[in-house]
């Protein structure tokens, strides 16, 4: 045979001979101690925020009278042009408060 | 009941099942940290260090893990880019460019068994000799059970690449091998 071909089967049989298993002795132990905090301990926190933000909004719409009446008046004008009527404007405040808590819920819902 | 991969994967991106990683990472703990400490020349500590990190990214990354390729290859995949992270980290020479420590000889043992652990030293140590691409090259071509085009998709090169990489480091082993062996000993 082929000294070359036979040099070549040793040095893979070399290469290919099977590591030794390394014992874990507390390796995945370490892996897990460095994970970051379960993400369960981190939704309530989300949510928090999330309806906190969504109800601040919601009040200074309702606090603000001459900021709820421009809101309403622009939002009016986006959906229907031709209602400018002072009449609608209760309702599409209403819309708009519903529009945002709900933002806030869904948002919450993902999570 | 032994779960799949696949099964673990998905109980940890659905509930954040830490059990389930565990168990990943007990599966696969072995073969990284033997591919790293490959890869870093036989530095056990450091190997480790990487592995630690590479699960770690896995976590994070795991939503990212396609199921097109084998969970283990994609951790290799994860282990190697680490080790080239470190290394240039480093900026450290190759190792290929260090000389082989003169008094790291075998011990003295019982003649049967002095071939084969002399050969698996005089290996490790000339694996100590190549260039990092030489050694990533074999370290993932042989022993792992990956798969030539598996390997060449973890070192992002051309088939073609890596196996000239891995006739090279073949052809660097075997001159470092023949020198250990013409070397009188002590």
């Amino acid at each position: 045979m082929n000294p070359h071909h036979e040099d070549e089967e040793a040095l893979d049989a070399m290469l290919n001979a099977a590591d030794p298993y390394i014992d874990d002795a507390g390796f995945t132990a370490r892996v897990m101690e460095r994970l970051p905090a379960p993400r369960s301990s981190l939704v309530w926190v989300r949510v928090a925020i999330l309806l906190g933000a969504s109800v601040l909004a919601a009040l200074v719409l309702i606090l603000n009278r001459p900021l709820c009446v421009e809101l309403s008046r622009a939002f009016a004008r986006l959906t229907h042009p031709s209602a400018s009527s002072i009449s609608t404007l209760p309702l599409v405040s209403v819309v708009m408060l519903v529009m945002l808590l709900w933002a806030g819920l869904t948002a919450v819902a993902r999570e | 009941m032994s779960f799949s991969d696949a099964d673990l994967i998905a109980r940890v991106l659905a509930d954040d099942d830490r059990n389930a990683f565990a168990e990943l990472v007990r599966r696969n703990q072995s073969a990284v940290r033997g591919l790293l400490r490959k890869l870093t020349g036989g530095d056990a500590q450091r190997a480790d260090d990487l592995a630690q990190d590479t699960f770690l990214r896995a976590y994070r990354r795991l939503g990212g893990f396609s199921g097109e390729t084998r969970f283990s290859a994609w951790l290799f995949r994860i282990a190697y880019r680490a080790f080239l992270t470190d290394l240039r980290t480093r900026k450290k020479l190759p190792l290929a460019q260090e000389e082989p420590d003169p008094e790291a000889e075998a011990p003295e043992v019982e003649a049967p068994l002095a071939e084969g652990a002399a050969r698996r030293l005089d290996l490790a140590r000339a694996m100590q000799r190549l260039d990092p691409e030489e050694r990533a090259a074999l370290a993932l071509t042989y022993g792992q059970d990956i798969s030539h085009e598996e390997a060449a998709k973890i070192l992002e090169w051309p088939l073609g690449t890596l196996k000239t990489q891995v006739a090279r480091a073949k052809e660097h082993l075997r001159k470092c091998l023949l020198d250990y062996e013409v070397r009188p000993s002590t």
